[in-house]
């Protein structure tokens, strides 16, 4: 093994007594080895290209000739590297690349939490200078950890560390603050949120005030969180679900034009690489035609084998260009539009519920198309609101069971 | 010549000393049937895959074998690596 570091040759020696040589050999120490011989008069073996001299002068004194095969090791192949400068040089140049490239930052690896997306720290470390291709080394944890604590309130600790090229970010989020408000053991009623005519009713704790089928206004109480028991009055968090049939009216107007697109035909796309922050575009004109144009974004980002992200990615911009043309709309048309925006802004406002029937009606005016909607709807309408049994807010709503029964506060025996 | 030394071996084997330090006569090891160890020799009298001699103070050291070759060789001892079958020291001419 050690032989092979060093320059050998394999030589052939021919003479009447070979052996003679091998003697003379181990009396002056010249080393040799994979001796293997060709007949009585022929030998071959490795020396040595440093002992290559004195072999000559030993081979002359025994009356052998000596001839070289070949030659080899490690310094004869590295020899020829002699004159390849350049290439010596570039592979100690990629050597030490390779060598300083582990102290610096390449990827950034955020472990993943339920309760932080991980892009946004990724994105908030990056501000804060945790970056493609900073100096790993040189990060100060603990100024880091302490700006983060203040860019994201959530965190209750951070903390950043090398591996190689990769920045480790692992964090800890502060426990979940306890819900604002009442706690859910208060004692409540359940009250109608709007108009209606009730369809079901589920109660899961209270004692209901009204039925399926009866009408309630808006803060109209349907479960009760007082019960009165014979012997005392219990009061508790009312719960309940209930469905009831709710209508809405919506009046809407229309222009009796509206712009429509009518594209060019002229579109542009823009290549652009985007490498950190900075963006260079690499083909087609930066210029864009103003606003009238529609913008499609394709963003491809280089990634690595095993999901490594690297921080270059390319973007595909796509402007195609139009002009508004002012068109004048039919009734039919102006229905066509409305109706969904109509349905939309109903959607929104219910809480819990959907859209059984809908009644459109569309006149046209002098100032373009009014809209007169009306929607029919079966909703959740149940709000719990909170009960104080001491105070004047006992008796709100048709809290008439307690009032029948002239409620003794020493009776009260509060149930949580 | 020879009676001397075989007197001298006598007295330094009763004192426990080594003899061959002071007699020069060779001293062949073999481990298993794979290597052959012969210390103070004089030269290889003749190299064969299947034979090699060695001279020595006593003469010709023969070791037999098959795929005999010399692993390392210095001024005091020749070692030799093969498959060795037989060891004789017998008459020979040292080279």
């Amino acid at each position: 093994m050690l032989r092979s570091f060093r320059a050998w040759m394999e030589i052939e020696i021919t003479g009447a007594n070979p052996e003679r040589c091998l003697n003379r050999f181990a009396r002056k120490d010249l080393a040799f080895w994979r001796l293997q011989t060709d007949g009585p008069f022929r030998l071959t073996c490795r020396v040595y290209a440093s002992d290559w001299p004195a072999v000559q002068r030993e081979l002359n004194a025994a009356l052998c000739v000596g001839k070289i095969l070949r030659r080899g090791g490690l310094a004869q192949t590295l020899s020829g590297l002699r004159h390849r400068k350049v290439l010596v040089v570039g592979l100690i140049l990629a050597w030490g690349m390779a060598f300083a490239a582990q102290y610096f930052v390449w990827f950034i690896l955020v472990l993943p939490s339920d309760q932080i997306p991980a892009e946004r720290i990724r994105k908030a470390v990056a501000e804060e200078g945790v970056r493609f291709g900073v100096w790993g080394q040189g990060l100060d944890t603990q100024w880091l950890k302490n700006r983060m604590l203040n860019r994201i309130p959530e965190l209750r600790w951070l903390g950043v560390h090398t591996e190689g090229g990769i920045a480790v970010v692992d964090y800890s989020v502060r426990d979940e603050p306890p819900a604002e408000g009442q706690p859910l053991t208060d004692p409540a009623n359940v009250v109608a949120t709007r108009d209606g005519v009730v369809l079901s009713l589920t109660v899961h704790n209270g004692l209901a005030a009204v039925e399926p089928g009866q009408a309630v206004t808006a803060g109209q109480l349907l479960v009760s969180g007082m019960i009165d028991c014979p012997t005392h009055t219990q009061i508790t968090r009312a719960s309940a679900d209930v469905e009831a049939l709710t209508w809405r009216h919506l009046r809407l107007r229309m222009p009796p034009s509206a712009a429509k697109k009518v594209y060019t035909g002229r579109t542009e796309t823009v290549k652009t690489v985007i490498f950190q922050n900075q963006r260079r575009n690499i083909s087609g004109n930066s210029s864009i035609f103003g606003m009238t144009c529609d913008k499609m974004i394709e963003t491809w980002d280089l990634t690595l084998p095993g999901g490594w992200s690297l921080p270059l990615s390319i973007e595909t911009v796509t402007l195609r260009e139009y002009r508004l043309k002012p068109v004048f709309q039919a009734e039919s048309e102006a229905e066509a539009a409305i109706g969904p925006t109509a349905d939309a802004l109903v959607c929104a406002d219910l809480t819990a519920g959907s859209v059984t029937s809908r009644t459109l009606k569309i006149t046209r005016t002098d100032s373009g198309f009014e809209a007169a909607a009306d929607f029919a709807c079966r909703e959740i309408i149940s709000r719990t609101d909170p009960l104080n049994p001491f105070g004047e807010e006992a008796s709100h709503g048709e809290n008439h069971q307690r009032r029948a029964h002239g409620a003794n506060h020493q009776r009260i025996r509060l149930l949580r | 010549m020879r009676s001397l030394r075989r007197r001298v071996q006598e007295i330094l084997n009763a004192a426990d000393f080594p003899a061959e330090i002071f007699t020069g006569v060779p001293v062949v090891e073999v481990h298993g049937d794979t290597e052959a160890l012969v210390i103070g020799h004089r030269g290889i009298v003749s190299y064969a895959p299947d034979r090699v001699v060695i001279a020595s103070a006593l003469g010709p050291v023969t070791v037999s074998g098959t795929a005999l070759t010399v692993y390392r060789m210095n001024r005091e001892r020749i070692l030799l690596h093969g498959r060795v079958t037989a060891v004789t020291v017998g008459e020979g001419e040292p080279c």
